[in-house]
């Protein structure tokens, strides 16, 4: 009896380690994700990314590999430009290249400006009430005459453009 | 590819280049915008307020202020 249970617990634990090596399958390690490995970047602070641009050679990329770790003269300018382009994905020159994105983004600015306006214009017309009385011409008149009583800013301002002996604006 | 060799790029004292352009550009900029504020601002006004209160008399400008009617304590004649 009790050797039938012994031989039972060990035919479990063996059951069960062969599930567990089943579980884990062959390495035993997590496989890496794609986004946690170094990435390739074309920026121009960077001149060396950490990986290539293809990561997937073809049999043709590989045979070119192949012949680079060979001296680099017997490579030719078309070869020479396919291990860069393996390398990199844009060059320099096509990295820095300009577009014509600045005439969308004043396009737009100009556009909701102008929208802007409008809904002012709106709100001044519908909205709002009237201005106080004391933008009124006869007001603004009798403010400017006093100021000038008053010789405000004579040097450079209001009353140094006012003729005292004419009664007039200086021309 | 193009057939000729591109001409070989600048490779060294770039960063060397681009400061004495800028330094020499900043340099100029600040002092010229001080020169323009000196001459069309600064000069202008200083001999303004000397033309201004070369001649002038402060017991005639009160009279005349006076008689416009514009102070409390000093009613016109």
């Amino acid at each position: 009896m009790l050797a039938s249970r012994a031989f039972s617990l060990v035919g479990k634990r063996a059951i069960s380690t062969s599930i567990c090596v089943r579980a884990h399958g062959h390495a035993g390690v997590v496989k890496a994700e794609d986004f946690s490995l170094p990435a390739y970047v074309n920026r121009r602070d960077v001149p060396l990314p950490e990986v290539a641009f293809v990561k997937d050679l073809s049999a043709q990329q590989k045979a070119l590999k192949e012949k680079e770790k060979a001296s680099w003269t017997a490579l030719s300018v078309d070869e020479k430009v396919e291990l860069y382009r393996i390398k990199f994905n844009e060059s320099y020159a096509e990295m820095n290249r300009g577009s014509n994105e600045w005439k969308t983004v004043l396009g737009g600015v100009l556009f909701f400006l102008g929208v802007t306006g409008l809904i002012l214009i709106w709100q001044k017309h519908y909205m709002y009430g009237p201005i106080p009385h004391t933008f009124s011409d006869e007001w603004l008149s009798m403010q400017t005459k006093r100021m000038l009583d008053m010789r405000i800013n004579p040097v450079e301002g209001i009353s140094s453009q006012w003729d005292y002996e004419k009664n007039e604006w200086k021309k | 590819m193009s057939s000729a060799l591109l001409p070989k790029p600048q490779m060294r004292r770039l960063l060397a280049r681009r400061m004495k352009f800028h330094l020499f550009g900043a340099f100029l900029l600040s002092v010229g915008c001080a020169a323009l504020y000196k001459f069309g601002v600064a000069d202008p006004r200083k001999r303004a307020y000397a033309e201004f209160y070369k001649n002038y008399d402060p017991m005639k400008d009160f009279e005349a202020m006076r008689a416009a009617g514009v102070f409390e304590s000093a009613p016109p004649k």
